[in-house]
C-alpha cells in the first residue's frame, strides 16, 4: 500500500510503461483521482507527442549520396588469389628447373646444327600460333552460341 | 528476438550486397534508414542548410567505414549512431549547447500533483476527443518541443516517435542507460509543465 502521492517518476513510467509497474501503484491509482489525473496528462502528452508529423528532406537524399560514391572497390576474392598464387608457382616452378638444369638445356643443343635450331624454334613458334588460333576459334564459336539473338 | 535475429540476419546480406559493389543495396540502406537519420538531423540541428550537407555527410561515412560494421547492433542503430555523433560534431564546431541542464527544468522540487492545475485538467479531458483541441494540443507541443535542448528532443523523438529501447538509445547516444532514462524523465516533465503553464495562461 502506497501512503500520499506518487512521484513524477511513477506517474511518467505508468502512463509509458504500465505493464512494467509494480502492482501496487495500479492499486493506488485505482483508488486516487489525483494520481490518476497526472497520469492522464502523461498519457494525453505521450499519445500527442507520438502525433507529431515526421520531419522529411524536400530532396532526393539517395540520389544525392549514391552521385558522390567512388566505385568500390573489388571485394577481396580467395579465388581469385588462388588462381593467381597456382599461376605464380606455375612460372615461378618452370624458372626454378631452368636455373637448376641450367647446364643440361645448354649443352642440349650443342652437338646438332644451326638449322636444326632454327627448326626446332620455327616449330614451337608454329604449334604455339596454331594453338592459340584453336582457342580463340573456340572462344568465337561459344560466343555464338551463347548469342541467341 | 526471432525478429531481431532476422533483422540481422537481412542486414548481413544487404551490408554483404554494398561491400560487393552493389549500390542499389546502399539506396535500400538509405530508404531504410532515412526517416530515423532525419528524425535525428531534424531534431539536433536547425540550421536548414546545414541539414543537407550534414545527412549526406552521415551516409558517406556510413559508407566509408561499412566494412568495420560487425553486426553487433541493428543496421539502422549504427547509421543513427554516426548521425547522432555528426550533428554533436557539428554542435560542438559551432559552438552549440547540446543540452541545456536549465532549459524547462526549473520545477524540480516541484514534484507534487498540486503542480497540475485542477481545473485545468479537467479542461483538458473535457475536450480530449475534441479534434480541435487535438491540433491545437499538437500545434502547442511542436513548438514546445522545438525550445527543448537538441539533446532532449532527440531522446523524446527517439524513445516516442522511434519506439526505440533505452539500450538503443544508450547505444546511438553513447550515454549509460540511466542517464537516458533521467534525462527522458527531466525532457517529458519539461514539456508537461510548459503545456500546463501555456494552457493556464490562455485560460486566464
Amino acid at each position: 500500500m502506497i501512503d500520499g502521492h506518487l512521484s513524477d517518476v511513477e506517474f511518467q513510467k505508468f502512463a509509458s510503461e504500465p505493464t512494467l509497474c509494480d502492482k501496487s501503484i495500479a492499486e493506488h491509482l485505482e483508488s486516487c483521482d489525483t494520481c490518476r489525473e497526472q497520469v492522464k496528462v502523461y498519457q494525453v502528452l505521450f499519445s500527442a507527442i507520438e502525433q507529431q508529423t515526421r520531419p522529411a528532406f524536400d530532396f532526393d537524399l539517395s540520389a544525392l549520396v549514391i552521385s558522390q560514391l567512388e566505385p568500390a572497390k573489388p571485394k577481396f576474392s580467395w579465388e581469385i588469389f588462388a588462381v593467381y598464387l597456382f599461376a605464380f608457382a606455375g612460372v615461378a616452378a618452370i624458372l626454378f628447373s631452368g636455373i637448376l638444369f641450367q647446364e643440361y638445356c645448354s649443352s642440349l643443343f650443342s652437338g646438332s646444327s644451326t638449322i636444326f635450331l632454327y627448326m626446332f624454334i620455327a616449330i614451337s613458334l608454329i604449334t604455339i600460333l596454331f594453338q592459340g588460333f584453336e582457342i580463340f576459334r573456340k572462344y568465337q564459336k561459344q560466343m555464338d552460341t551463347l548469342n541467341i539473338s | 528476438m526471432k525478429e531481431n535475429r532476422g533483422n540481422i540476419q537481412a542486414d548481413q546480406e544487404l551490408v554483404g550486397k554494398v561491400l560487393d559493389g552493389d549500390t542499389n543495396a546502399f539506396v535500400t540502406v538509405i530508404q531504410n534508414t532515412e526517416g530515423l537519420v532525419t528524425q535525428i538531423i531534424f531534431k539536433m540541428i536547425s540550421n536548414t542548410e546545414d541539414r543537407k550537407d550534414i545527412a549526406q555527410d552521415i551516409y558517406l561515412k556510413a559508407y566509408k567505414s561499412l566494412t568495420g560494421f560487425r553486426h553487433q547492433s541493428k543496421l539502422s542503430t549504427w547509421i543513427a549512431q554516426i548521425a547522432y555523433n555528426t550533428c554533436f560534431t557539428y554542435l560542438e564546431k559551432k559552438k552549440l549547447v547540446l543540452l541545456d541542464m536549465y532549459s524547462g527544468n526549473n520545477d524540480e522540487k516541484d514534484d507534487q500533483p498540486e503542480l497540475a492545475d485542477k481545473k485545468l485538467i479537467g479542461n483538458l479531458f473535457s475536450q480530449t476527443e475534441n479534434d480541435i483541441f487535438q491540433r491545437e494540443l499538437n500545434e502547442i507541443l511542436k513548438t514546445e518541443i522545438e525550445l527543448l535542448s537538441p539533446l532532449h528532443k532527440t531522446l523524446i523523438t527517439l524513445y516516442h516517435n522511434e519506439e526505440m529501447s533505452y539500450e538503443e538509445i544508450s547505444r546511438i547516444t553513447e550515454l549509460p542507460e540511466g542517464t537516458v532514462k533521467s534525462y527522458l524523465f527531466r525532457a517529458r516533465k519539461s514539456l508537461r509543465d510548459n503545456l500546463l503553464r501555456k494552457y493556464k495562461k490562455d485560460d486566464l
